[in-house]
């Protein structure tokens, strides 16, 4: 994949999408023509994605969103169920994009580190690339955490089954990877106004929404 | 007193077919009786379900309850940790979330610390 005239990326580089006025990272590769990145960062099937070297700079065509989750919406059946039996409408567990990436690209992992997707171990060292912060080490602080995160337009939603890490995380490094000595658990996708802490979301639940084994 | 309703409601229903056997009450009285029978079972049973699925959804049912006030909730093994906005810290509500937690989440040790807003980044 990575002949001498290949168009050279790395995980957690700057990318957006054609026509839109934000910018995020690039997520971790599963297969050498398909990468992954967060939903709201390239939103919609179809989308072009754009890689940038430097920030609001001109970019360069890398691929197109084939593959992207819905954000969950209570059913019927939810309702009913927390209608009549009390059941909680349940939240998102999934915040993320599937890119196809041209023939001509190629992508390089940000880390010297294993490739399986592994689950994230509180207290384990977090290897974390993206667009504002760049590369990061912390310690993951919570495995599996429930939280509510505001959209930027006022509207929340609730995510269920992420985790947190302390390593400092701004706007734009969402969608970047984030791998322990184990391998690949996930993608940043959250974080406070502060940027002093950061969430990810499970590289496995990623996985399992786009049928990736 | 585990099977006290279902004893209860055996002692009905025994009671209703000997009745109705000796003659002292009618077929539509007996149904009364069994439907009563059938009724309480069927609310311990309503009651259990409820109380698993607290149990089970403890975190998002917590979340939805006090969605102006929590950020976020962690459970790791027997500690849980509810993250509430700064602003609520140490007030009223913050004994309150503590009160239904420990209530909500039973058997747990149960924690309130200071947490942010969190956003997309």
């Amino acid at each position: 994949m990575s002949g001498s005239n290949s168009y050279k990326v790395v995980e957690g580089d700057i990318i957006t999408c054609v026509g839109c006025e934000w910018e995020g990272s690039l997520g971790f590769y599963i297969e050498p023509d398909k990468a992954v990145t967060n939903k709201h960062v390239i939103p919609n099937v179809g989308h072009k994605v754009l890689h940038r070297t430097e920030p609001w700079k001109n970019g360069r065509e890398i691929g197109v969103a084939i593959k992207t989750v819905k954000w969950r919406n209570p059913t019927f059946f939810d309702w009913l169920a927390y209608i009549l039996i009390g059941r909680p409408i349940p939240g998102n567990k999934v915040d993320a994009t599937l890119i196809q990436l041209n023939k001509d690209v190629a992508v390089e992992r940000a880390f010297n580190l294993p490739t399986k997707i592994a689950e994230p171990k509180k207290g384990a060292k977090l290897y974390k690339r993206g667009r504002t912060t760049g590369v990061t080490e912390g310690l993951i602080q919570e495995e599996s955490i429930d939280v509510w995160v505001g959209m930027g337009d006022g509207r929340r939603l609730l995510f269920t089954d992420v985790y947190m890490f302390s390593n400092r995380t701004m706007a734009g490094d969402s969608g970047g990877p984030n791998y322990t000595d184990d391998g690949i658990v996930g993608l940043t996708f959250a974080g406070p106004e502060r940027g002093e802490y950061g969430f990810g979301i499970k590289a496995r639940n990623i996985a399992e929404a786009f049928g990736l084994g | 007193m585990v099977w006290v309703t279902e004893l209860l409601a055996a002692i009905i229903i025994i009671g209703a077919l000997v009745l109705t056997g000796v003659g002292r009450i009618d077929f539509q009285q007996a149904l009364a009786l069994i439907s009563i029978a059938i009724g309480l079972i069927g609310g311990k049973q309503l009651a259990r379900l409820d109380k698993y699925l607290t149990s089970r959804y403890a975190s998002t049912h917590l979340l939805r309850k006090f969605e102006e006030y929590i950020s976020a909730i962690a459970v790791s093994g027997p500690k849980v940790t509810v993250y509430i906005l700064p602003e609520y810290f140490n007030t009223y509500i913050h004994n309150k979330i503590l009160e239904e937690a420990i209530k909500t989440f039973i058997g747990k040790q149960v924690e309130v610390v200071k947490g942010e807003r969190i956003k997309f980044v």
